[in-house]
């Protein structure tokens, strides 16, 4: 699906947390909201998925007017920083959530729920963890069980809050490939969340560098490092000493 | 994150270790006075009212006064601690879970019964309700009773014991934040889902805990009650109220008898309690190791 924001604000009692910002995810695309703590990116994701209200401006999802619809009708997939997984619910139960609220005439039955549950437990290759507690998996696991639980409900887009953020570096590494590995295979609108440079250089379609609760630069991962708009793009993807390459 | 920190603290080993003097005789002093004023009058309590036998005691509860404010107490927990579930957790979860104008105030109110003595809760109803009161005239025309009369214990006891589940949940649940409850509007629960299967799960521990609370403080309330009870024998005494009585004619063996009632409840609330106590640290110590993250 694709998505558009346009002119979004939104301001936090005196402080702005977002100043007229415009985007479009087209169809399909991997979408990186880059940028230090407090430039807003967060704010972005959450008016898109319907946790948050904008005080101007409008979202269009598929060209219709999305902006006041309630987060319920949105059929988002929202991954939490933290995974918010469900602490009393088995992995099975976490990820059979979304089937289970739906209302009595479009909810599938339970023999369905239980195929649909193993089969999104295949996919994220977590196969035998059913039975599982959150407390009882590891970060990288977690963040697995929290995106099956996110595809269950068949999301039109899929939005990722610092999703590898809370692991270490060698499991962020595995993990963001496999993410982007899957999200071609189901070629699904995704905008992620990361202050990290390396990671949305390395995985994202385009990238949405973002500074003070406005966008600087938005481009492909060459066009941003190769061609900065600002001075900020500039110091931001260069001037730390974590990139030892050039992206691709 | 900062829970997964102290989590990782090794248990049961003190970062300062004081001289052994201090610290035994601070077991000794804390250890002495429990004994001299928690275990002696629970003590008393059982031994006064077995001093005469166990035919004497039972007799105490076959006296039909004895019987109805056994009843009675049971009827006004019955009443106020289900009143009290649902003030407390609808209040803790607004007061958590939302931001709106007057929030502060609103928490202060909830502490009221507990800064208010007693005897003053008891009083507002008398002035309120009573023949004389605000509402007196009108209740009087409609010939009903609550001053001296059942419906003023039940007003008293839930106005009394009010805070205990809402005081119990605002902290955890303010802890456990909104996120897990955004996580299932996004996956398509409306509210009514969200609280009944997630935030009412999540908290079950702490509000089985108020409950216990709330119900020994209902049970064992004297001041409040005794105000707009009117201590009518058989119809509106409590056993808190009832056990004064027989005290005060020199009733001993009965009114020990009836009061080891209040002795044993304070037992089994301590007992369930310190079993829920343990069941939410374990609950506890999981959901900071969910908030950690580490591979």
């Amino acid at each position: 699906m694709k998505i558009e924001a346009r002119n979004l604000t939104r301001t936090f009692h005196r402080y702005t947390a977002l100043d007229g910002v415009s985007l479009t995810a087209e169809e399909g695309e991997l979408l990186a909201l880059l940028g230090p703590s407090g430039s807003g990116k967060t704010t972005l994701l959450r008016l898109i998925a319907g946790l948050d209200y904008p005080d101007s401006g409008s979202i269009l999802f598929d060209g219709q007017e999305a902006t006041r619809l309630k987060i319920q009708k949105r059929r988002v997939g929202f991954v939490f920083q933290n995974y918010a997984l469900f602490r009393h619910m088995t992995v099975s139960q976490n990820v059979a959530f979304g089937l289970e609220v739906m209302p009595g005439r479009v909810r599938p039955p339970k023999p369905s729920i239980r195929e649909k549950v193993g089969e999104l437990l295949r996919l994220v290759q977590l196969p035998g963890y059913e039975n599982r507690f959150p407390h009882q998996l590891s970060g990288g696991q977690r963040q697995r069980v929290a995106l099956a639980r996110a595809l269950a409900i068949n999301p039109r887009i899929l939005l990722l809050d610092e999703p590898f953020g809370a692991l270490d570096a060698k499991v962020r590494k595995e993990l963001r490939s496999w993410v982007k590995q899957l999200q071609r295979e189901l070629t699904i609108t995704t905008l992620f969340v990361t202050h990290d440079q390396e990671e949305a250089l390395e995985i994202a379609d385009r990238v949405v560098v973002m500074n003070l609760a406005r966008i600087e630069q938005i481009g492909t991962p060459a066009e941003v490092y190769e061609d900065p708009a600002t001075p900020f793009v500039w110091e931001f993807l260069r001037g730390s000493p974590f990139i030892s390459h050039a992206p691709p | 994150m900062n829970a997964g920190t102290i989590a990782t603290i090794p248990k049961g080993r003190p970062t300062v270790r004081d001289p052994k003097f201090f610290r035994w005789s601070a077991i000794l002093v804390t250890a002495a006075f429990l004994l001299l004023f928690l275990l002696m009058p629970l003590f008393t309590v059982f031994y006064e009212a077995l001093s005469q036998g166990l035919l004497t005691c039972a007799r105490a509860f076959q006296d039909p006064a004895g019987l109805a404010a056994i009843k009675l107490t049971l009827l006004v927990a019955a009443i106020s601690v289900p009143c009290n579930l649902v003030f407390g957790v609808a209040a803790a979860w607004a007061v958590a879970k939302f931001s709106f104008p007057g929030k502060s105030i609103l928490v202060s109110l909830i502490d009221l019964p507990f800064a208010v003595s007693p005897v003053i809760a008891g009083l507002i109803y008398v002035l309120i309700f009573g023949a004389r009161g605000w509402l007196g005239p009108v209740l009087e025309t409609y010939n009903i009773k609550i001053i001296f009369a059942v419906p003023g214990i039940v007003l008293a006891t839930i106005f009394v014991t009010f805070p205990f589940v809402a005081r119990e949940l605002i902290p955890l649940m303010q802890a456990q934040g909104t996120e897990e409850e955004e996580a299932a509007l996004s996956l398509g629960a409306n509210g009514w889902q969200t609280f009944w299967r997630v935030t009412l799960p999540n908290v079950r521990w702490g509000l089985l805990y108020g409950i216990i609370l709330c119900n020994a403080r209902a049970m064992g309330e004297f001041g409040a009650v005794s105000v707009v009870s009117g201590h009518i024998r058989g119809l509106t005494n409590t056993i808190p109220l009832h056990v004064e009585i027989l005290y005060n004619e020199y009733d001993f063996v009965a009114a020990f008898a009836i009061a080891s009632l209040l002795a044993l409840l304070a037992l089994a609330t301590l007992l369930i309690k310190s079993l829920v106590e343990w069941r939410m640290r374990v609950q506890e110590e999981r959901s900071s190791q969910s908030s950690v993250a580490f591979v």
